[in-house]
């Protein structure tokens, strides 16, 4: 079996529309949260989310953006800087032997709500002929292999939460194999529409704004949580073979290790912790690693009354005897909950702490609840000697489990 | 300004084509998009010029001058110029 190195990296994200600027506002614990504009926000009733302040022109063309929803301009945006920064070069690679892998929950939200509003308008029932290619699910992983000529492996995971995760752990499993020399893999979302905001208020998850403190509304493990807010943005890497990636002489920035897939089969939106443990035994056993070896986790942690308690007792499960160890955090109280996007966006966060030690914390996290008991990393990031493995959990509505391991060596 | 300025203009910003050269003769292929992609393009021009043009007409459209002609037409005469 091939080792499978990460040899790229990118993000779009509410907290920084580049690596290095996501990378100091984890370390300051800055938080992307803010007030909804009232244009994003419509009617809806939300008040609160995490946008990303990024303009799609200064990388594509006017028609180029024009025929592409959000979601795909945010996943061309990653995806452009994950290959930059893996030095790949496109032009000598065969590309027959390069993928993509990606994960989106939603798809092209934006397309649709508009295309139903135009639909719905008196007298005008015209909608653009782009539509459905535009709001397709598969259409931000379609449009990066186009792009960059990627004609290798191809899927486009939708797993709500946990769909970048799953992206992410079958490409490790399809380079390991040999079918590929490097897969382009991430997700993206961008949900922010009245429409769908109104549909997430409905479900009850979202947290309400904080009067006091917009930025500070998402309290993940916080006896105060009140739920989740939603967030926008894209992050891509490029995973490669290392033989791949030594023979070009790539820089490595740490391995994909172990991947865990469960599948809960027990309730449509309630997690359950045995299957969230199964997903991390099942990622720990293919790195080969026993849980004292994990000093960082970076949780699911959404916010919500019970997907907090239940993941901390699946953690407390797996992790009996190293719980006061491991070192958790949730930066979703930072960059939101970036859903199909969500589980590449905190492997950039877990990938951070492997490289540079730096462990962003779980912001705005000042009164743990007991239910929650973990080695929380609150409020201020840590800053420790590069470890040697950390892991990612994404726990997804439909009881979707994805849980990545990632080691320095 | 006249009708084909403002479409070279439309296409220009639109399409990042060079639309300097386009004329009443000029192919549409010359546009270099697909026939969905030239839909998605009238729906532009609709707004720009305030009009609606019949499915049917842009399935017959073969030339830069069959627009050009179809917009012409459409247009209330007060803003034909």
């Amino acid at each position: 079996m091939n080792r499978v190195a990460v040899t790229g990296a990118g993000v779009i994200s509410p907290i920084g529309v580049t690596l290095p600027q996501f990378h100091s506002a984890l370390a300051a614990g800055r938080s992307g949260v803010r007030r909804l504009p009232v244009e994003i926000a419509g009617a809806s009733g939300v008040e609160v989310g995490a946008r990303v302040e990024w303009d799609p022109l200064t990388l594509l063309k006017p028609n180029e953006a024009s025929a592409l929803d959000r979601v795909s301009q945010l996943a061309i945006g990653a995806a452009t800087q994950a290959l930059e920064s893996s030095g790949i070069d496109l032009g000598a690679a065969d590309r027959d032997r390069i993928g993509v892998y990606w994960g989106t929950g939603l798809g092209g939200a934006q397309t649709l709500e508009t295309a139903y509003k135009t639909h719905h308008e008196p007298g005008n029932a015209r909608l653009r002929p782009l539509t459905v290619v535009m709001a397709m699910t598969n259409a931000a992983g379609s449009n990066i292999a186009m792009r960059f000529g990627l004609r290798g492996v191809f899927a486009n995971f939708s797993t709500a939460c946990s769909s970048s995760a799953i992206a992410i752990g079958e490409a490790m499993r399809v380079i390991a194999a040999g079918r590929a020399d490097a897969v382009l893999v991430g997700g993206s979302e961008s949900l922010l529409t009245p429409g769908t905001l109104a549909a997430w208020l409905a479900l009850r998850t979202l947290a309400p704004i904080d009067r006091d403190d917009a930025s500070a509304s998402c309290k993940p493990f916080d006896r105060r949580r009140a739920g989740l807010v939603l967030g926008e943005g894209a992050a891509a890497f490029v995973l490669e073979s290392e033989r791949h990636a030594k023979a070009r002489g790539a820089r490595i920035y740490g391995y994909i290790s172990g991947y865990g897939n469960t599948c809960d089969a027990a309730h449509i939106s309630r997690p359950d912790p045995r299957g969230q443990a199964r997903a991390m035994r099942d990622a720990l056993d293919e790195a080969g690693l026993a849980p004292r070896d994990i000093a960082y986790i970076n949780a699911h942690g959404t916010a919500t009354a019970v997907g907090d308690t239940v993941e901390a007792q699946a953690i407390n499960a797996v992790f009996t005897g190293h719980v006061a160890d491991v070192r958790v955090s949730s930066t979703k109280s930072l960059h939101g909950h970036l859903l199909g996007a969500a589980g590449a966006l905190e492997l950039a966060v877990a990938l951070y702490a492997l490289q540079e030690g730096v462990i962003a914390p779980t912001a705005f996290l000042e009164d743990p609840d007991p239910a929650c008991e973990l080695r929380h990393v609150a409020m201020k990031a840590e800053h420790i000697a590069p470890p040697a493995a950390v892991m990612s959990s994404s726990f997804a509505f439909g009881g979707s489990n994805a849980v990545l391991v990632a080691t320095r060596a | 300004m006249p009708v084909l300025d403002r479409l070279r203009a439309l296409a220009a910003k639109e399409l990042s084509i060079d639309s300097t050269t386009l004329d009443l003769h000029t192919p549409l292929s010359a546009l270099h998009i697909d026939s969905l992609a030239f839909v998605d393009f009238m729906f532009k021009v609709e707004q720009e010029f305030g009009i609606r043009v019949p499915d049917e007409r842009i399935s017959k459209m073969r030339t830069i001058g069959d627009l050009e002609r179809s917009v012409s037409e459409l247009l209330p005469a007060s803003s034909s110029t």
